[in-house]
């Protein structure tokens, strides 16, 4: 039952995220395949890619407020304690529940830009759809962890999306510096390094350490929020 | 029936930095009763309550519900399963409907009852498809009793019950406390109504910053407190009249008035030792020895 908890906390953000998402993303490639710029259909889905990137980020920053510190704040948290579950399943669910929809509003969004695609005759390679798609969750996961973290320790009920969207902002411009964009997650999400332009097309090796090295700071920062419940008073 | 205390602490203490909440508190509640925890605001209630529950963890001290540690969170889960709580605020999740909270607990708890859930959801009239959001405060106070009292638990702690209800809903909440006890449930509540611990409660414990001054049943208290009204021809000295029992002495003029928890009669001859003009004896309310006891310690 604490997915179903977990669902209704986190549907309407979800849902709404999703139909905007999907509904901005499909419009984008429709109206850049009217113009004809940019003239392929791949620089069409990249550049619609880098949109759909800031959306998630945002809508994920979102999904992920809630939880104990924020249900303290309401009053609620009282009940949630008193329910016979540990706060490593209450939080266990909460990242579960927020993973899940993180990757929902990744792929679906690409799914739609696809389909507006095919309803304009044009057919995109599904590798690149998914090399997008993986791009995006391998950088973005360490975004979902932060943006847990601070939900685990920033109280009030607006507080930590609102400070998650700083230090989200905050190290986006920290690693712009072209000496540490390859290690910027931001950077990773876009697939801008990976991405050539003229031939549309993914070069170079996907760097899959950076990929392995998000994944482990975002399994640490989880660790760490998980403590930091763990240990706190309510 | 076995006479194993539900709740046990001993020595238990909850400090906020230099500030202590609850001072060697070392409770011991007996099973099948219906136990009131009184206290001013601010008295250590809500903190020690949620000691218990696991919520916050004691600074020192040691305790035990059901006979799981308190301090241990594995046991937590446990004994969360055995007890319905009713926090002090009553808020629940605004995002859910009230049919939908009710599915949402039923499944944890497998002393849920579902002809239990039909009668409160009856006798408390509560709109099953609104959502929490939209609910009075008295309403949602209910709601909480519901998601408690639907069950047949071991230990029911309920803090600050009645608060936000109507006499109405006082009486319905009350009525369902005296009828879960009468099942075998224990209930131990927080309240600042008097009133309302006079009617149901068979014992109770009353904190004063963060300290338990008193612990006993309210038979006991009925029987045994005394206010004492004595005149004198010259006022004695204070000391002159503290025999053991003596809980708070009040004087003015030529009058001292005297409250005991015991020895009212040991009191009395002292007093015609003293050539006490009159000695007036009279029994004494909960009411009073809440303030008397409070003022005193």
């Amino acid at each position: 039952m604490l997915w179903y908890k977990a669902w209704l906390e986190t549907r309407s953000r979800f849902l709404i995220a999703l139909v905007g998402s999907v509904a901005l993303c499909s419009r984008m490639v429709v109206i850049f395949l009217r113009n004809g710029a940019p003239s392929q259909l791949s620089q069409v889905l990249h550049a619609t890619h880098e949109t759909l990137a800031a959306v998630w980020l945002l809508a994920v920053t979102l999904i992920m407020m809630g939880g104990l510190l924020r249900e303290k704040a309401a009053g609620a948290s009282s009940f949630t304690l008193s329910l016979p579950v540990s706060r490593l399943r209450l939080m266990s669910v909460r990242i579960g529940m927020g993973l899940m929809e993180a990757i929902l509003l990744a792929i679906l969004p690409w799914i739609a830009m696809l389909f507006a695609a095919k309803v304009a005759d044009k057919t995109h390679f599904i590798s690149q759809a998914s090399i997008h798609v993986f791009l995006l969750l391998g950088g973005g996961v360490l975004f979902l962890a932060a943006s847990f973290l601070i939900s685990s320790f920033v109280e009030g009920e607006y507080t930590a999306p609102i400070v998650s969207c700083g230090a989200i902002i905050m190290l986006a411009y920290l690693l712009s510096d072209d000496k540490l964009r390859p290690y910027s997650p931001w950077a990773f999400m876009l697939g801008s390094e990976y991405f050539h332009w003229r031939t549309a097309q993914f070069v170079g090796p996907i760097l899959w350490i950076h990929a392995g090295v998000f994944v482990a700071i975002a399994a640490l920062m989880t660790l760490v929020s998980i403590k930091l419940i763990q240990r706190r008073d309510f | 029936m076995t006479n194993i205390p539900v709740i046990e602490t001993n020595d238990l203490n909850k400090s906020y930095g230099q500030i202590a909440a609850v001072r060697a508190l070392s409770l011991s509640i007996k099973p099948h009763q219906i136990t009131a925890f009184l206290g001013l605001n601010g008295a250590g209630k809500s903190t020690t309550i949620r000691m218990l529950l696991g919520m916050i963890r004691p600074s020192s001290g040691t305790g035990q519900v059901l006979g799981h540690r308190i301090d241990d969170a594995n046991e937590s889960v446990c004994l969360r399963r055995k007890v319905a709580y009713v926090s002090e605020n009553k808020q629940l999740y605004d995002y859910m409907t009230v049919e939908q909270i009710i599915r949402f607990t039923r499944p944890f708890y497998p002393d849920w009852s579902l002809d239990r859930e039909r009668r409160l959801l009856n006798a408390y009239e509560l709109p099953l498809k609104r959502r929490i959001k939209s609910l009075s405060k008295g309403m949602r106070t209910k709601l909480a009793l519901l998601l408690a009292l639907a069950r047949k638990p071991e230990l029911l702690i309920l803090d600050e019950p009645s608060e936000g209800l109507d006499p109405i809903g006082i009486e319905l909440m009350l009525e369902s406390l005296v009828a879960q006890n009468s099942e075998g449930t224990t209930v131990f509540f927080s309240s600042h109504q008097i009133p309302e611990v006079e009617r149901i409660a068979d014992h109770v414990c009353l904190l004063h910053q963060g300290s338990l001054v008193l612990d006993a049943s309210l038979d006991d208290m009925r029987q045994s407190y005394r206010q004492i009204d004595l005149v004198f021809p010259s006022l004695p000295n204070e000391s002159d009249v503290r025999v053991a029992g003596v809980e708070s002495i009040r004087a003015s003029g030529r009058q001292m008035s005297v409250v005991v928890s015991r020895n009212a009669e040991m009191l009395i001859e002292r007093a015609h030792d003293l050539h006490a003009s009159s000695v007036e004896v009279s029994p004494i309310g909960l009411r009073e020895i809440f303030l008397q006891t409070v003022k005193g310690s």
